[in-house]
């Protein structure tokens, strides 16, 4: 902030107000769990009728409700810096915001009924995803909110993500019928996509509520319906119970698997994905029709995913993450949902980074390196023999011998974490990084050593008695960490991708 | 012209071998103040259990013995942590550590920073220690905090982070 800028410091319009009030009233409901507690000690504790009692609270409500957004209104200042939005705020706890115009990805602004009357918005600021605060200028009027967002417009980059289905521009799709697709998938690719989503199993959970609606009288005819049944296979014995009960079992797999194949050509029927124009698109849809578009370099992190049913079929998943913020939630991604075995190298190296083409992306690279084995030790040891002895002790108080057999859980959790570390690994080339996880699925996540935003090693006393550590790498999509790595070779890839960082002249956005 | 110039991996520049610069001394005091507030609770808190009907002496032990635990180790804590603590800025990053047990090492460069936040409570006001905060994009995982800084180190972080940050932007 120099003092050469033009802008003054300044308040907004007196209706922030509202704004501040509605932010008093999202902090009582997130705090809720906290609140009930004074409220019932006061219940309990005050004696007069309960009416009396509502009406202190809600008068006492109402009052710590105004005085709190009163004085974060007048503590609210801000100004617009040659470079930046300078915001102050803070009763108690004071704080001060530098938001940088060229670091601000996005304004958007919110116009509530209220503020409709008097043509004033909330303007917030996405800044490339940051988690902890973006900043936003309550109750300022919209001729400002315009001229900011020009001037910002001018310094820094505000191009929105257009990935959402729908929101290409028109110039994509007038371009789609010239260019030949990188990829198609066909009727049998629905069919695999639908088999192999694990969500079809969630339908059941979804669809359950519906149930609810089905009138008493509808209810009463199934449940009678059903204890005739009951009666009648009672009646005829087990055996035939278990039969109808593995039948039915079986009925409601298939009708969800259907139902699921059903959802994949709704959703990806006659997909293709062009590269044209610089940027990734993909269409497909049975009844609408869905369109993605995403910039490549916009990616932050490419996920290449294979389930075992996906195993079977010979096809794997790839998603890329754009960068995610407060307010989107969980970043925009693209989703290729079936690709057959070697198109991600291709994609790699032809479109989504050339200059990392030399990374292998296959799943059972030789190239993976596997992590150190130290790294089943302490799992093995914490959850896996310490909590089987404890139970198994216990079982064998209350049950006898058969409280033994809860020493079972140790082969069987030391199998699942003997495959978890035989799957874990990693790969690195002198532009990007790629770390492998499964149990029963693979996943590979692959960035650009560019993208990084910030690196931190740490060490457990056990990892630093065994000179290993846990590096992570933190990318503006989420963050990838690969433990018991050699501490030599964790603090050699920790400075090396810095040097690439820090000496990167292109941009990670 | 375009040019790529190896670097020898041995001439990397160490993110772990630097003159580590420790935090406010003051910082200790503010964090052992916290600490007596918290434990005058926990005193406060076991002597009203003792005071409960057909309580008995032996569990009065038990709970104070318990309390006298939990405090000593909540007051000692500072003493051994704050040591611990400690940040350095190179020329193109800053780097800051922390953990007893669980050690951790953080490195931010300066050009992936998006914006900078300084704060104190008031009992950070009344040691003069204030907090800088690095915003780095993404939403996973906390950003960088820096805690226990004096207030006016902590504005020249800002100020220095703020700048650098800006010529990275224009460098790019």
């Amino acid at each position: 902030m120099s003092q050469s800028d033009p802008g003054q410091w300044q308040r907004t319009s007196p209706l922030a107000i509202l704004f501040f009030i509605g932010g008093v009233l999202k902090a009582v409901v997130k705090n809720a769990t906290q609140i009930i507690a004074p409220m019932a000690a006061f219940f309990v504790a005050f004696g007069g009728d309960t009416q009396t009692k509502i009406a202190i609270v809600a008068i006492g409500f109402t009052l710590i409700t105004l005085t709190v957004s009163v004085l974060r209104y007048l503590f609210f200042r801000f100004r617009i810096a040659e470079d930046a939005v300078l915001i102050r705020e803070g009763v108690v706890n004071r704080k001060q915001l530098d938001i940088k115009f060229s670091r601000i990805q996005g304004i958007n602004t919110e116009q509530s009924f209220i503020y409709r009357f008097f043509d004033l918005v909330t303007v917030s600021f996405d800044t490339a995803g940051s988690a902890g605060s973006e900043g936003s200028l309550p109750a300022v009027g919209t001729r400002f909110s315009d001229a900011l967002r020009e001037t910002i417009g001018k310094v820094g980059k505000t191009g929105e993500p257009t990935d959402d289905p729908g929101t290409a521009p028109a110039a994509i799709h007038a371009a789609s019928p010239a260019t030949d697709p990188l990829l198609r998938l066909d009727w049998g690719d629905m069919v695999r996509i639908g088999l192999a989503d694990r969500r079809a199993f969630l339908l059941l959970a979804i669809a359950a509520p519906f149930f609810e609606q089905l009138s008493d009288e509808m209810s009463q005819a199934i449940a009678n319906a059903i204890e005739d049944v009951a009666a009648d296979i009672a009646a005829q014995g087990t055996t035939i119970a278990a039969t109808i009960f593995g039948g039915g079992l079986l009925l409601i797999i298939v009708v969800l698997l259907l139902g699921s194949v059903v959802a994949a050509f709704l959703r990806y029927h006659n997909f293709a994905l062009y590269f044209e124009g610089g940027r990734l698109r993909s269409v497909g849809g049975l009844l609408t029709r869905h369109e993605a578009a995403m910039e490549p370099g916009k990616i932050q992190l490419a996920r290449i995913s294979q389930s075992i049913v996906m195993r079977w079929f010979r096809r794997l998943r790839i998603v890329l993450r754009q960068a995610s913020s407060r307010t989107q939630g969980v970043g925009k991604s693209f989703t290729v949902p079936a690709a057959p075995p070697g198109f991600q190298q291709a994609f790699l190296a032809d479109v989504l980074a050339p200059e990392a083409a030399d990374l292998d992306l296959d799943l059972e690279s030789p190239a993976i390196r596997r992590v150190s084995r130290k790294f089943l030790r302490p799992r093995i040891l914490y959850l896996g023999i310490v909590p089987a002895i404890a139970m198994a002790t216990l079982g064998w108080f209350q049950a006898g011998a058969q409280g033994l057999l809860l020493l079972l859980w140790i082969p069987f959790w030391t199998l699942i974490q003997w495959r978890v570390w035989r799957r874990l690994g990693w790969h690195m080339s002198g532009d990007a990084f790629v770390r492998r996880t499964g149990f029963l699925a693979t996943r590979l996540d692959a960035f650009l050593l560019r993208k990084v935003q910030r690196v931190s090693l740490s060490q457990s006393p056990y990892q630093r008695r065994t000179q290993l550590a846990t590096l992570r790498f933190y990318l503006a999509s989420g963050s990838v960490r690969v433990p018991y790595l050699p501490l030599g070779d964790a603090a050699l890839i920790r400075d090396y991708v810095l040097y690439k960082v820090e000496s990167s002249t292109q941009s990670w956005h | 012209m375009f040019e790529n110039v190896e670097i020898p991996v041995e001439e990397l520049p160490r993110a772990d071998a630097l003159e580590w610069q420790p935090l406010d001394p003051a910082y200790r005091k503010r964090l052992l103040v916290d600490r007596l507030i918290t434990v005058g609770f926990v005193v406060v808190g076991a002597t009203l259990v003792t005071v409960l009907p057909g309580f008995e002496p032996i569990r009065a032990t038990l709970v104070f013995g318990g309390a006298a635990l939990v405090a000593a180790a909540m007051l000692v804590w500072p003493f051994v942590a704050v040591p611990r603590m400690g940040y350095a800025v190179r020329d193109k990053d800053l780097v800051y550590r922390s953990g007893v047990f669980w050690r951790s090492v953080t490195a931010v460069p300066f050009n992936r920073i998006q914006h900078v936040e300084t704060s104190s409570s008031p009992l950070d006001r009344r040691f003069s220690l204030a907090t800088l905060k690095l915003f780095t994009a993404g939403g996973s995982g906390g950003d960088l905090r820096i805690d226990g800084l004096h207030s006016e180190r902590a504005e020249q972080l800002r100020a220095l982070v703020l700048a650098k940050a800006g010529a990275s932007i224009e460098s790019e």
